[in-house]
């Protein structure tokens, strides 16, 4: 599971596009204090290991991503963003290999309630989660 | 009694106007009341706070009181900016009077999150 959660963390850090679209960052279940929207936030849905042969084993992990920001519009702006960096893209994983990703469900948008944030930013407004979910099959 | 002393802060009150954004969310645009001057005297405290997981963030959500000597009239549709910060309007008291001093005071309800 680590080596693939590593594996989501550096792509994201290292795509101009998503680093430039969430100034914020991805982070895992939930962002520190003060973090600037947008941003993205990491959860595992799902790991069932679906297949053993020895020490072998394989898992299909469903990981949901949500992108998190203003604006129904502009956060689902974002999030097609996150997918198209995201969609079918295999990744490379420290231990273990990804074999196969693939993306579950279209971004879904939920609102999440009315920001009055710290950043006192003229924009504020309406806060939106974007909800998309992938999955990646994992030989370890 | 000599209250003004006590009135440290001032603050403007804008008003939100709602639109759809392309995809219907509602997108909010905000502008100094007409009705209101700006630089309003004021005095703010903070109340009450909790910890809040909102947008999936760990925030303290604070809840001040701002106390003025002029009628606000504020809804949930108004924010203040209270000495440059920007709080949003909860609550408003139309009148927390003093009559022991013979005061009158209007109490406005605000949080921001921290």
């Amino acid at each position: 599971m680590q080596p693939l959660l590593q594996a989501i963390s550096a792509k994201c850090a290292a795509d101009a596009t998503l680093t430039a679209t969430f100034p914020g960052g991805l982070w895992g279940e939930s962002a520190p204090e003060g973090t600037a929207l947008p941003y993205v936030v990491q959860s595992v849905i799902s790991s069932p290991v679906t297949c053993f042969y020895g020490s072998a084993s394989r898992s299909e992990v469903q990981v949901k991503m949500s992108a998190y920001g203003i604006g129904r519009a502009a956060t689902l702006a974002m999030a097609e963003a996150l997918a198209a960096a995201f969609k079918d893209v295999t990744l490379t994983l420290s231990t273990g290999q990804n074999f196969d990703a693939r993306q579950l469900s279209d971004p879904q948008p939920q609102l999440q309630g009315r920001d009055s944030s710290t950043t006192d930013d003229p924009e504020q407004g309406d806060v939106y989660a974007v909800h998309i979910v992938f999955e990646y099959a994992v030989r370890m | 009694m000599m209250f003004d002393p006590l009135l440290s802060s001032s603050l403007t009150v804008q008003r939100q106007t709602v639109s759809a954004d392309a995809a219907g969310g509602s997108l909010r645009s905000w502008a100094n009341r007409a009705d209101l001057p700006a630089g309003i005297r004021c005095r703010i405290e903070p109340a009450n706070w909790h910890v809040s997981r909102q947008f999936a963030r760990d925030d303290a959500a604070v809840i001040f009181e701002v106390f003025t000597q002029l009628d606000l009239a504020a809804t949930r549709q108004d924010r203040l900016i209270v000495d440059g910060v920007t709080y949003q309007v909860e609550a408003y008291r139309p009148q927390a009077s003093l009559p022991a001093v013979g005061l009158d005071l209007f109490q406005t309800v605000v949080s921001k999150r921290n």
